[in-house]
Parts: C-alpha cells; sequence; structure tokens
C-alpha cells in the first residue's frame, strides 16, 4: 500500500516542521527576554567549555601548522621578547612568578598566565595566535599590518618563561619594569623607556632587530615617530607607543635620542676589489637599474634621511624585505625605497645586509681599541 | 555617399597634409630618408596602377560587353595576370629595393667622425657623443646632429628589443640586446625632427620618443665642445639651493650633473637639462614646471618608469630643484 505509506511520511514532515518552528521561537524567546546571563561570573556549562575549547585548540592547530618559523636560538630575541611583553601583554597575562592583578582574574575567559604555554602549544601556534588573536577572548590581534616577522621574539620569550624567574624578568626588562607603563609624562624617563630597546651611547640595543637610535638624526627619528602613529609605518611594538606620545613628546624624544645633525659621516669607500655587498652599498648595479645605498644615504644626504651606520645586518635585511613587500611603502619616502627595493634579488639584500652590519662591527672595534688608549 | 561618409573622407583629406610634419617620413630630410623616398612613391604608384587595372577588369568581367567577357574568360588572363605580370613587377621592386638599401649600406663607408651611441632603455634613449679626441659625451633622449656629414649611430639596448626611427632622417632600425647595429645618417638640411621608438617595449613605449635637432657642420662643432663642459655654477643663492636639495634628496644616487657630486648612471644625465627640447623622451615640455610635476608625479605621466615619485617635497622644495635643473643649459 504504497499511498499509505506518503501519507505517512507527509505526516512526519508536518509534525517536523511543527516541531522546528516552535524551537526556532523559543529560541528566539529566550534570547529576546535577555534569560541568558551574559555575566562574566557566570561560567558556561562544562560540555559548553569543553566544546569551545575543542573548536580553539583545533582552529590554533590546524592553522598554526602551515606557517614556517625562524631560527628562535637568540638570547636577544628572547630580551626584545620580555621588554615587548612587559608593554603589551603582562598586564592580561601576568609576569613569571608574579599573577595578573585580581581585575584581570575577573575576566571570562581569563588570560592564562603564560608558564605552562610552551608545553601547551607549540612554536608555530603561539606565533599565530600572537600574530592573529583570539575571538571572543580579549586576546587582540597583533597590531602592526603585515608584520608577522614582529611576533617572533614573543613567542622566543613565551617559549623561555618556564626558565625565567621573577628576579631574571626584573633583569630583562629592565628599564620597562612594572609599574614604569605608558603613557609616560617625563622625558628623561620617557627616553630610557626607548632605550631599553633601542640602547644608547653606552650599551647595544637589546636585539640585532631594534635599531639603535644614536646615529639618527632627530629629524628622522620624528618623522618615523609620527609615521608609526599615523599608522604609516607598520609596527606592532612601536605603534602602540607612538599613540600615547604628543607632537611636542615626539619632538623632544627625537632630540634626546638621536645624534646630532649631520655628526655621523658614512665610511670612507673602501679601497680594492669590493666585496658584492660593498659594491652594491657604494656603487650599485647600473646594470639592473640599482642606485648605490650611499647614493641616498651618503654623507650629503638630507636630514630626514636615515644613516645606515650602526644598523645591524638583520635589521637591514629585514627591513629591505617590508620594503620591497611593500609593508613599508605606505608613506611617501617609504614609497620612494619601496621602489627601488623592489629590484633587489634575495642575493642582493643578503649581501648588502651582510656588509652595512659589518661596517658596523669594524667601527664598533675601531671605536673600541680608540677608547682603550 | 552618406552624409556622414563624405565627413570621413573630408577627416581624411584634412589629415593627410599632417604627414608633412615634425615626423613625416613623407617630407625627408636625410640622405637615406631621401633615398627611400622614391622607393615609397615608386612602390605606392605601382600598387595604385594595379589596383585601377584589376578594378577595371573586373567591372568589365563582370558588366562588360560581350566580347570583353569572353577575351576575359581565357587562360591567357591567368597565366599572364596571375604569373607573369606579378613576377615581373615583383622582381623589378624587389630588385630596386636592393639597389636603395644597398646605397644605405655603402653610406657607412663614408661615415666620418667618430659618430654617437645610442642606447635604448625603457623608457628613453642614452646618447653617448663622441668628441673627435676621444671623449665621452653622454646626454640623454635628444640627438644632435651636423647636416652634411655621414655620421654612424651605433644602436645598442640594455633591456629589452627597441627600435630607433627617426622618420626624417632613415628608415628604421632595431636595438637588439647583445649587438649593434650601426645606422649611418646624414641630414641634408638644418631644423628640427621627432623620432620615436618604433618596436613594443613596454607599458610605457608610446612615451618614447626624442629631437632630433640638425645643425650646420661648424654649430655642431662648437655644440658638442660646449655640451662637453661640466655644467654650470648656480648663478645665484636660489638656485644654488636647488641643487643643495637635488643632492640631499639622494637624485644623483642615479642621475649625473658634471661639475657636481651627483655622478648616478641609473637615470639620465642632466649636466646640461635645460638645453634640451622636451623632457622625459618628448613626453612634456621642457620648463621649470613640468620639471617639478615630473619629480613628484612621474608615475602618473609615465607608468612603471624606474623613478620614484618625490611627492614629500614641498612646493618650494621642488620649484627651487626644478628651478635650477632648468637652469643647466
Amino acid at each position: 500500500m504504497p499511498h499509505l505509506r506518503q501519507l505517512r511520511l507527509a505526516r512526519g514532515a508536518v509534525w517536523l516542521a511543527i516541531f522546528v518552528s516552535f524551537g526556532v521561537l523559543a529560541g528566539v524567546v529566550f534570547i529576546a527576554s535577555g534569560a541568558y546571563n551574559v555575566a562574566a561570573n557566570e561560567r558556561h556549562f562544562n560540555i559548553t567549555e569543553s566544546l569551545i575549547t575543542f573548536a580553539l585548540d583545533r582552529s590554533v592547530s590546524v592553522r598554526g601548522e602551515r606557517r614556517s618559523v625562524p631560527d628562535l636560538d637568540d638570547p636577544g630575541l628572547v630580551r626584545l621578547g620580555a621588554l615587548h611583553f612587559e608593554n603589551g601583554c603582562a598586564a592580561c597575562h601576568g609576569r613569571p612568578g608574579r599573577p595578573a592583578s585580581p581585575i584581570v582574574q575577573g575576566m571570562y575567559p581569563s588570560p592564562p598566565p603564560l608558564d605552562g604555554a610552551a608545553r601547551e602549544w607549540s612554536v608555530p601556534e603561539l606565533g599565530w595566535i600572537v600574530h592573529n588573536g583570539l575571538k571572543m577572548t580579549g586576546m587582540p590581534a597583533w597590531p602592526g599590518k603585515g608584520r608577522e616577522d614582529e611576533v617572533w621574539p614573543v613567542v622566543a620569550f613565551i617559549m623561555a618563561i618556564p626558565e625565567i624567574d621573577a628576579a631574571e624578568y626584573d633583569t630583562l626588562t629592565g628599564p620597562v619594569a612594572h609599574g614604569k607603563s605608558l603613557p609616560i609624562r617625563d622625558p628623561e624617563t620617557m627616553a630610557e623607556f626607548c632605550e631599553a630597546c633601542h640602547g644608547s651611547a653606552e650599551s647595544p640595543p637589546a636585539s640585532a632587530l631594534a635599531p639603535p637610535l644614536t646615529n639618527q638624526s632627530p629629524e628622522y627619528l620624528y618623522r618615523s615617530l609620527e609615521e608609526y602613529r599615523a599608522g604609516l609605518r607598520q609596527s606592532g611594538m612601536m605603534e602602540p607607543i607612538a599613540a600615547e606620545l604628543s607632537d611636542d613628546q615626539m619632538r623632544a624624544l627625537a632630540m634626546r635620542l638621536g645624534g646630532p645633525p649631520g655628526a655621523v659621516k658614512p665610511p670612507p669607500i673602501p679601497a680594492g676589489r669590493l666585496s658584492p655587498g660593498a659594491e652594491l652599498a657604494w656603487r650599485g648595479d647600473p646594470a639592473r637599474d640599482l642606485p648605490s645605498c650611499f647614493g641616498c644615504h651618503g654623507e650629503r644626504a638630507g636630514p630626514d634621511f636615515p644613516r645606515l651606520q650602526g644598523l645591524s645586518g638583520r635589521y637591514v635585511a629585514n627591513q629591505l624585505e617590508l620594503f620591497r613587500n611593500g609593508v613599508r611603502g605606505l608613506s611617501a619616502q617609504g614609497r620612494v625605497m619601496a621602489h627601488v627595493a623592489g629590484r633587489l634579488s634575495d642575493d642582493d639584500m643578503e649581501a648588502v645586509a651582510e656588509y652595512i652590519g659589518r661596517l658596523n662591527r669594524q667601527e664598533d672595534l675601531a671605536a673600541a681599541s680608540a677608547r682603550a688608549q | 555617399m552618406t552624409p556622414r561618409r563624405v565627413g570621413q573622407v573630408f577627416a581624411l583629406a584634412v589629415a593627410l597634409p599632417g604627414c608633412s610634419g615634425v615626423q613625416s617620413a613623407l617630407s625627408p630630410s636625410g640622405r637615406e630618408a631621401l633615398d627611400i623616398d622614391p622607393l615609397f612613391w615608386t612602390v605606392t604608384a605601382i600598387a595604385a596602377a594595379v589596383t585601377l587595372l584589376v578594378t577595371v577588369l573586373v567591372g568589365l568581367a563582370i558588366y562588360g560587353p560581350r566580347s570583353w567577357r569572353e577575351r576575359l574568360s581565357g587562360d591567357w588572363i591567368i597565366v599572364g595576370g596571375g604569373i607573369v605580370f606579378p613576377v615581373v613587377v615583383l622582381t623589378l621592386l624587389l630588385v630596386y629595393g636592393f639597389v636603395v638599401m644597398q646605397a644605405g649600406a655603402t653610406r657607412a663607408a663614408l661615415a666620418e667622425g667618430p659618430g654617437t651611441t645610442i642606447v635604448g632603455k625603457r623608457w628613453w634613449w642614452k646618447v653617448v657623443y663622441e668628441t673627435p679626441d676621444g671623449r665621452e659625451i653622454v646626454s640623454a633622449n635628444e640627438l644632435r646632429i651636423p647636416v652634411g656629414r655621414a655620421t654612424p649611430l651605433r644602436l645598442i639596448t640594455t633591456d629589452v628589443i627597441h627600435s630607433f626611427w627617426a622618420p626624417r632622417l632613415a628608415g628604421k632600425l632595431d636595438m637588439i640586446p647583445g649587438r649593434t647595429n650601426v645606422l649611418t645618417v646624414e641630414p641634408t638640411e638644418a631644423g628640427i625632427s621627432r623620432g620615436q621608438c618604433a618596436e613594443y617595449c613596454g607599458g610605457a613605449h608610446a612615451l618614447m620618443s626624442f629631437f632630433v635637432i640638425a645643425m650646420p657642420a661648424e654649430e655642431y662643432d662648437a655644440w658638442l665642445e660646449a655640451e662637453a663642459q661640466p655644467a654650470r655654477e648656480p648663478r645665484d643663492e636660489s638656485l644654488a639651493a636647488g641643487l643643495d636639495l637635488f643632492l640631499s634628496n639622494g637624485c644623483g644616487a642615479c642621475h649625473t650633473i658634471r661639475g657636481t657630486p651627483a655622478a648616478g648612471v641609473v637615470g639620465p644625465d642632466l649636466t646640461h637639462l635645460g638645453s634640451r627640447h622636451s623632457l622625459a623622451a618628448a613626453t612634456l615640455p621642457n620648463n621649470a614646471e613640468a620639471i617639478a610635476n615630473w619629480i613628484a608625479d612621474n608615475q602618473h605621466i609615465k607608468p612603471a618608469n624606474l623613478m620614484p615619485e618625490y611627492d614629500y617635497l614641498g612646493a618650494d622644495e621642488l620649484a627651487s630643484i626644478s628651478s635650477y635643473l632648468a637652469s643647466l643649459e
């Protein structure tokens, strides 16, 4: 009796429709009535929490797998990461050996202390989390658009947390010690804050990735801060700091941290046969339409042009890559450099960065021997 | 004819005299072009006559009296008009063409003086003059040439294939990577004409032109001697400020101004920029305002060219740099 079966099926479908409609209606009534409690002190059911955690774990591990990781075996990275952690992360995650403020602990989910993060997550997963943030948890995405390279010092630090106690953390973070958080009004304190990463005339920068500032002109430093504040130069580390500064503060900082205008002369052109890096730096490669570095960044360079001497090879290589892929090509001056950097090959960048970095060391050696005498 | 069709024919009739302008192969002012000229007219006249003949014969074959139609349907018209006639006419034209080309090739033997090297670049011309005593004088985007002296032009390229074409002087000759092609030109009268790249070489190919200035031989020699001199010193403080800005903004990394520290060789030599008849390979007029526009907005004027835009310079800085460059005569 096929028609009887069809009738039964049709009746079942009607009942199903009625059932679903009631379900949707009940859901709407439940939400619209305000019966659901969004309070942070009202926990999810255990099953809900397990589901959310499972979804988060899977999402992070699937996405994190795909990234390549640079070499993190560098004490400078841990130091730079610790300094940024103190400025950007510690307020929510607490510090090694010291839990976060009770206010933060009232968040739901509350930002976890990171003592166990190195065990719980792999390096690429941590990199993914720091770069992208986590929805609905309060964990923000990295502020500098396109600056994935910047998350690795922070990851290096997180991986090192298990071996770092409160005292060592204070040594690492030094002048950015907890309690001295932005905004800072006193100019001298602010300058010390900058020098924690960038170093000073007496001390080297925290990492090869943080450029020393003493060779740069106040005009260039001011322009850089302005670009960070306006979002014309991307950096998850520098943008939040520049956002706290007024024009006057920027001017004062640039004067205090930069070298006197024109004080830094480029080194003389080396005699004899030049290495490929030196050749590019001094003569460029006209056959490939490449001007030399010192053609623009040399002795006659304008006041707001950056000076190259003193920069580390890693910093130069990193910035050239940012120019070439357009991340540092938003400001008018950045576009000029990006236009030229687009013609550099990987080999060019490696060679020229190596040469500029070596220049720095040779100068250091010369200065050190001069001081010793 | 519809009124619209009449209008088109009229427009064509008005436009054709335009061919006698600064860039017209129909008004030759050089030996090579003068040789090619009768070849062009001969071929054109023969082609016109053949077209006329064929049209008349086709008309007769369709509408003509029966006796004509019968005559035209014979085998002789295929053998005579389809084989013998084209073979004879085209052979004669080919021989004539060879003779003209041979005349061009033998002119190279008559070449006087060291000549000039022209390098095709995307999208401009580097022009290197050689003085009788062997100095190389670099300039750009303009060719000066003596009247009545067969001058060899060595045509090379450092990037892609270009084609050097100064229609009033000579035919086209390609610039081929790895080769030096020599074109010997000899202007017959003084005056300014225009040329351009005649081989598609990338996005801004259409903006790769140049002016040719044919000068009486003594004037040319004097000009070359002046061109060999370094740039003139800035006459006053404001021009000196322009030079300072030129140097401090790194322009010297790509451009040379002889007599100043600017010694870059990536872009055009600017030592005597002010004396040229155009800017940016005959794209813009040559004056301070156009120079300032070029410095700040060149990617809009000539998209994807190698020079960055210096749009961070203030209006007064641009004016200062461009006034200085315009003063370099």
